[in-house]
């Protein structure tokens, strides 16, 4: 996009969504070294024991519950990624590289966004559908399904290579 | 055996699909029956279903009472979770069409550098982030003293806001929560958007703001629209929020279900009411996507 222009109204706004981003995180780090237990009024730094002001952050690793629960949560977050991955994987594989009767596609709830989006947009800006088909053939499998479904130009072109 | 494999490629494909099938089916088609079912029982004195059928859940949603009354209880519970929904996705929108534009119209590098700080956020934990709010919006809280301080420095009289707990500070979280999934289908659909259409709106003598409303806009719309079901749909189910920043006084959908479940230990109340929100949640989104379109960036985004 061109970039030679921009309003200081834009980048203003841009800024103060970013700052109701990034407020609630400003706030948690900044808590985090809170002198007060009750964490409601910010008391200044604490300074206690040998980590000084990093004395919460000791507290965390020295806790036994917090340290079985970060395993806990380590080893479920590794071992769904890996399923998931897996099960995702063969499904879009079969997904683009697969013909099915049409029957089975249209239980697929997955690709319910993606099969009719090209067809609608293709009526009112050709220009857009086209540059989209072309992020689609690199992209997920089922948007060059259904162009293919459809029959437009360069559905036919997909569909040679599938 | 084998050699027939080789050749049936519908077969193989059929084959790759059983893993996902098997997953849709134990985690989707199953559960989604069993609530149906439960939906129409009935729960003994120990909290018990029995597996009847029976309409009195749903009547009792619909504002038939028990002995016969009227009481729309349930009815308002409905339609505040549908208004907090449309607040919710109206201001989504109007904060992350500026970012996102800002970010679409950024040089590449920089943009990625922006698209990084939009998802970072994310990495944080839900709930510990919505429990930051209730410490910047207490009455204590960080908001506040920040005001105060500045009031007494400007020498102006200052009362604290009360903001917590309470249905604005509910707003305020959903949009919170679901901003960033507004801000990325908006940014797929403008950096679309063929630089070329500019120039062509500018050779044509389109001013800037004309350009915005007849070109960017409407090729953008595609993102609008994935991003308000991404999060209109979320945000009529979510009961964390309103659980933790309307401390527990403003009672969406998500809460009556929760509760009905876990406190009141009635699970065929609790599912006539998750079936009575599935049923809305998907009658507004065919609607919604008849009357615009379906928004493709759902997938990308």
């Amino acid at each position: 996009m061109n970039s030679t222009r921009r309003s200081p109204w834009l980048t203003l706004s841009a800024l103060l969504v970013y700052v109701f981003l990034y407020a609630p995180i400003v706030v948690l780090v900044v808590f985090s070294f809170n002198a007060s237990r009750t964490n409601i009024v910010f008391e200044g730094v604490v300074n206690q024991g040998p980590c000084g002001p990093f004395y919460w952050y000791c507290q965390l690793f020295r806790n036994r519950d917090v340290m079985e629960a970060t395993r806990n949560t380590l080893v479920i977050a590794l071992t769904s990624t890996f399923f998931a991955t897996i099960i995702g994987t063969l499904a879009a594989l079969a997904l683009q590289r697969y013909e099915f009767p049409r029957q089975t596609r249209l239980g697929d709830g997955a690709l319910l966004p993606h099969r009719h989006a090209g067809d609608r947009d293709g009526h009112r800006h050709p220009g857009a559908l086209q540059r989209r088909f072309q992020l689609d053939q690199h992209g997920a499998g089922p948007g060059a399904g259904a162009a293919a479904e459809h029959g437009h130009g360069h559905g036919d072109r997909l569909a040679h290579r599938l | 055996m084998l050699q027939k494999l080789r050749e049936n490629r519908s077969l193989q494909g059929m084959l790759l699909l059983i893993p996902d099938r098997l997953v849709m089916i134990g985690l989707l088609v199953i559960p989604l029956t069993m609530t149906v079912i439960t939906s129409f029982g009935q729960r003994d004195a120990d909290g018990n279903v029995i597996y009847t059928f029976t309409l009195e859940n749903y009547w009792r949603l619909l504002g038939f009472g028990e002995e016969g009354g009227w009481d729309d209880l349930y009815l308002t519970i409905l339609l505040r979770s549908l208004w907090l929904a449309v607040q919710t996705t109206v201001i989504v929108i109007l904060m992350a069409y500026p970012l996102a534009y800002f970010i679409a119209r950024a040089p590449q590098s920089a943009a990625t550098f922006y698209l990084f700080l939009v998802l970072v956020p994310l990495w944080t934990n839900f709930i510990i982030r919505i429990y930051a709010w209730v410490m910047i919006l207490r009455t204590q809280g960080v908001l506040n003293s920040s005001l105060g301080w500045a009031a007494g420095l400007l020498n102006v009289p200052f009362t604290p806001f009360d903001l917590y707990p309470s249905q604005g500070a509910v707003l305020i979280g959903m949009v919170y929560e679901f901003l960033p999934f507004m801000i990325l289908p908006i940014f797929t659909s403008l950096e679309k958007i063929d630089p070329a259409l500019y120039e062509a709106a500018a050779d044509l003598g389109a001013n800037s703001i004309r350009t915005f409303w007849r070109v960017t806009l409407p090729l953008s719309m595609p993102g609008v629209v994935a991003g308000t079901i991404l999060t209109f749909v979320p945000v009529i189910g979510t009961f964390v929020v309103s659980d933790i920043l309307g401390g527990r006084q403003v009672i969406l959908v998500g809460n009556l279900v929760q509760r009905q479940f876990l406190d009141a230990r009635n699970p065929p109340f609790g599912s006539a009411a998750s079936v009575i929100l599935l049923l809305l949640t998907l009658a507004l989104t065919l609607y919604y996507t008849r009357r615009f379109g379906l928004g493709e960036e759902i997938v990308a985004g």
